[in-house]
């Protein structure tokens, strides 16, 4: 059962009466009562136009608990809102600004509500003023009590303006009600590969289309964890002719499944991190119990990676981190390692992948234009000081990396390859003049975004950066004699690293040292590729005893986990099998694995990034790139 | 399936949180005794550690063979007697028991790789066909290559035996001839020059070695 209830008010005994809410919410419930668009059920679904509270409550308990178990509950209100006490309030006709707990409709009320009758799904869009306000009431969703066990519904808000703004109707009706409409009713493509759509989906790209053109920043809000999209059918889908008619005809699905129940609160809990204290690892941990029972339904797979990512990127974009929306992306998308051969996912992980890269593009962007204006933007503003001797040179690292790798999550031809060049070019070359002092190489989790910043520097033809970049490490690698942080080193013990580091004895910090270490092959490496051993040669004898290492998987598949099985690990040391950097070049083996097609490589680019502690070598190939990347290849 | 009658975990006042602190000292403790074990063989700066894989190979060295890793572990058992007896030395207990099992495997590990690495090149003194107990220890020296470190200070090989066999080392060489002396000596006298040669050899094999003189 489909269950809507619509409710518009514009004449109000104790505010000022509005003119299109009731128009907004007509036109809603007609839309999404017809079969082919909404196909809620028109019998059951409720149109409230200027109600009393009292009825909007009648109503409410009405199509709640009078009819039977419930798949899809979505509820939809055009009129005042209102933040009080931390809480948000949708005025109807009777409701007093002095007494709103009383005589107002509050979200708590409807989450309650909703928990208790627990839909499948729940879909809550609200357009009005101060509707942003909801966002207050979400520490109150999240509590165990509200939330109730593990039958508790998936929940999906969008709040067409920001508290503290008010929304903006026009003749034709709401602007945020108008944007949605356009969606539910095909004139807008939101996606065309699936054929219902998620409140979700929508939500963002009705907010990036606000964002764009009007003064209005809408909030999308929440998980749907139980099977695929189900707010309303996708007029866009199957607008490709090879697609099947069976395929576009397909049934609402209903199956839910028993990993997301088993994973439903740490699910809720990795949602809410996105925007605060994020961790890699155990975000992937929750995502990777979560897929894996759907091993066997690749698409099922697919499809809940996609709802996934679209809730959690939205989420993360209120992170303090700009970079944290692709790497809330970039997470998921390498948990999908593991299940590429299957087509489904393969498109799945390029879409999440495109999706990456825009987020870096708008990241980089970001980052030029902030120290375009303040050269030491890059400076920790929290907490920072004499912490940023050594978190700033990761800091650059990663923004390196990060941004080096944007390229590599589109298709050769794509516009936005070249859209993200040319950010990784501003960026290099930013750094380069405004950071090169920081430029150091001091912890060996830098080495995997060492490995990709000079790779792509090589293919795009920026010899000359890449060579500066390279001296600059190679340099603070023979000025601390190879001796650089391990890359797990814990917080409390990088003052105790420097000070070694500082005075040149590490007698009692032998143990915060990589040992061996990959930030040395990569240089050696890159050496190569540059032609630059005749530089570093000479000065080879300041390593000397120093153990340098590459580990290279034996299948890609894995190349995600905390731990991986298989491969091998490489060892040289210098002055015993290694005196010059073509001694590197000469032993490494013919017979390494590669990822087998550009997505997985794109995603294990993306899991050295995250985790730090694995390399792709395969980006730094033996053979010379300078000719071909010059020819532009 | 599980037992219908039995009663649902249940915790009472279960302090979680401060047991898992707890348990987090007491595997850095572990952490403190395996670097002391490993110290007692090793210099920590030749300690070398891995994230991934089965193993490490030298691809410099293609003919020797391929490590793989081997797990050390240990089992320590505490009876819940002895918890509700607030037994404190079970804590000392369990550590020496840890240190013990670590001890004992990673001397077994380390003496059967020299031994392997020694057997696989023929480096190997065979004690029982040598005329005595002194000519075996002459022909070890003479098999094994003193080392110079990259200072130029050379370094005098370190022998591991049985306390009983090491006084009837020591007794065989007192009693040895003075022509025999004579030779040891010359040997130890041999070997560092050796060591030395070897050291400028292989710096030789740089680009360059040391900084570059000052220009006056």
């Amino acid at each position: 059962m489909r269950i809507l209830i619509a409710i518009g008010c514009n004449a109000y005994d104790h505010q000022n009466s509005l003119n299109g809410a009731e128009r907004d919410a007509q036109r809603v419930f007609s839309v999404l009562t017809r079969p082919e668009l909404g196909d809620y059920h028109p019998e059951r679904s409720r149109l409230l136009l200027s109600p009393s509270v009292i009825e909007v409550r009648e109503a409410l308990r009405e199509v709640l608990f009078s009819n039977g178990p419930i798949d899809t509950f979505s509820f939809f209100f055009a009129g005042h809102g209102g933040v009080r006490s931390g809480s948000f309030y949708m005025l109807v006709r009777d409701s007093s600004s002095a007494a709103l707990s009383f005589s107002a409709f509050s979200l708590s009320d409807l989450f309650l509500a909703i928990n208790e009758a627990a839909p499948s799904q729940s879909n809550i869009i609200i357009d009005a003023c101060e509707a942003g306000g909801l966002i207050a009431d979400l520490g109150t969703l999240l509590k165990a009590d509200v939330l109730g066990d593990a039958e508790t519904p998936g929940v999906t808000l969008v709040a067409t303006s920001a508290q503290n703004q008010y929304s903006g109707e026009t003749a034709a009706g709401g602007i945020g009600t108008n944007a949605i409409l356009d969606c539910i009713e095909g004139r807008e493509l939101v996606q065309d590969a699936a054929s219902a759509l998620d409140l979700v989906e929508i939500g963002r790209h009705v907010s990036t289309q606000l964002r764009a053109t009007t003064n209005q920043t809408p909030v999308v809000w929440g998980l749907n964890l139980y099977g695929p999209p189900r707010f309303c059918r996708n007029p866009r889908y199957g607008s490709d002719p090879s697609r099947s008619l069976r395929e576009v005809l397909q049934a609402w699905p209903t199956a839910s499944d028993a990993s997301v129940r088993a994973n439903y609160d740490a699910l809720w809990r990795a949602y809410s991190s996105t925007s605060a204290d994020w961790e890699a690892r155990a975000f992937a941990n929750v995502i990777d119990a979560a897929i894996a029972p759907l091993a066997e339904t690749p698409d099922a797979l697919a499809g809940f990676v996609e709802r996934l990512s679209a809730t959690m990127q939205e989420r993360a974009q209120l992170a303090e981190d700009a970079f944290r929306p692709a790497q809330t992306g970039a997470a998921l998308a390498v948990s999908l390692l593991p299940y590429l051969e299957h087509d489904a996912v393969l498109r799945e992980a390029r879409i999440l992948q495109s999706d990456i890269g825009l987020a870096l593009i708008s990241a980089g962007q970001m980052l030029v234009d902030r120290i375009e204006n303040d050269r030491f933007a890059l400076l920790t503003r929290k907490n920072g000081g004499l912490s940023d001797l050594f978190y700033l040179p990761l800091r650059i690292a990663n923004v390196l990396g990060w941004s080096a790798a944007a390229r590599l999550m589109f298709d050769d031809g794509d516009s936005r390859r070249k859209l993200a060049e040319e950010m990784y070019t501003k960026i290099l070359r930013m750094m380069l003049e405004h950071y090169a002092g920081a430029i150091t190489a001091i912890s060996d989790a830098q080495a995997p975004c060492w490995a990709i910043a000079l790779s792509q520097a090589l293919s795009l033809g920026l010899t000359e950066e890449a060579e500066c970049l390279a001296g600059l490490l190679f340099s603070s690698l023979i000025d601390c004699k190879g001796q650089v942080a391990c890359d797990d080193i814990a917080p409390e013990k990088v003052l105790n690293y420097l000070s070694a580091r500082h005075g040149d004895d590490f007698s009692t910090a032998h143990n915060l040292v990589g040992r061996p270490s990959e930030t040395t092959t990569v240089l050696f490496k890159v050496a190569g590729l540059l032609g630059l051993d005749e530089v570093f040669d000479p000065d080879l004898w300041e390593l000397d005893g120093h153990a340098f290492t590459a580990y290279l998987p034996g299948d890609f598949a894995q190349f995600g986990a905390n731990l991986i099985e298989g491969g091998t690990n490489l060892v040289w040391t210098v002055g015993h099998d290694v005196f010059r950097v073509g001694d590197v070049i000469a032993t490494w083996p013919t017979s390494e694995v590669k990822p087998k097609s550009d997505v997985a490589a794109a995603s294990a680019v993306l899991a050295s990034l995250l985790y730090q502690d694995r390399v792709t070598w395969f980006m730094l190939p033996n053979e010379t790139v300078l000719e071909t990347a010059i020819n532009g290849s | 399936m599980a037992d219908s009658t039995e009663a649902p975990v249940q915790s009472y006042f279960a302090y979680d949180r401060e047991a898992l602190a707890f348990q987090n000292a007491l595997l850095c403790k572990f952490g403190e005794i395996q670097e002391a074990v490993v110290g007692k063989y090793l210099k920590p700066e030749n300690t070398q550690r891995f994230r991934h894989g089965g193993g490490w190979s030298n691809p410099s060295s293609p003919h020797a063979p391929a490590v793989q890793w081997h797990t050390h572990s240990a089992e320590t058992e505490t009876r819940f007697e002895d918890i509700v007896n607030c037994d404190l030395s079970q804590i000392d207990q369990t550590l020496a028991a840890f240190r013990g099992a670590m001890e004992k495997q990673f001397a077994e590990m380390i003496y059967s790789t020299v031994s392997q690495a020694a057997e696989e090149v023929g480096n190997v003194v065979d004690a029982t066909t040598e005329r005595s107990l002194a000519d075996a220890f002459m022909a070890t020296i003479e098999k094994i290559d003193f080392m110079a470190d990259k200072h130029g200070e050379v370094h005098l090989p370190e022998i591991h035996v049985a306390p009983d066999t090491g006084a009837r080392m020591i007794a065989a060489m007192a009693s040895a001839p003075q022509e025999f002396r004579n030779q040891l000596e010359a040997l130890k006298a041999r070997k560092p020059e050796e060591a030395l040669a070897r050291e400028v050899e292989r710096k030789a094999k740089f680009v360059r070695y040391g900084p570059l003189p000052c220009a006056s």
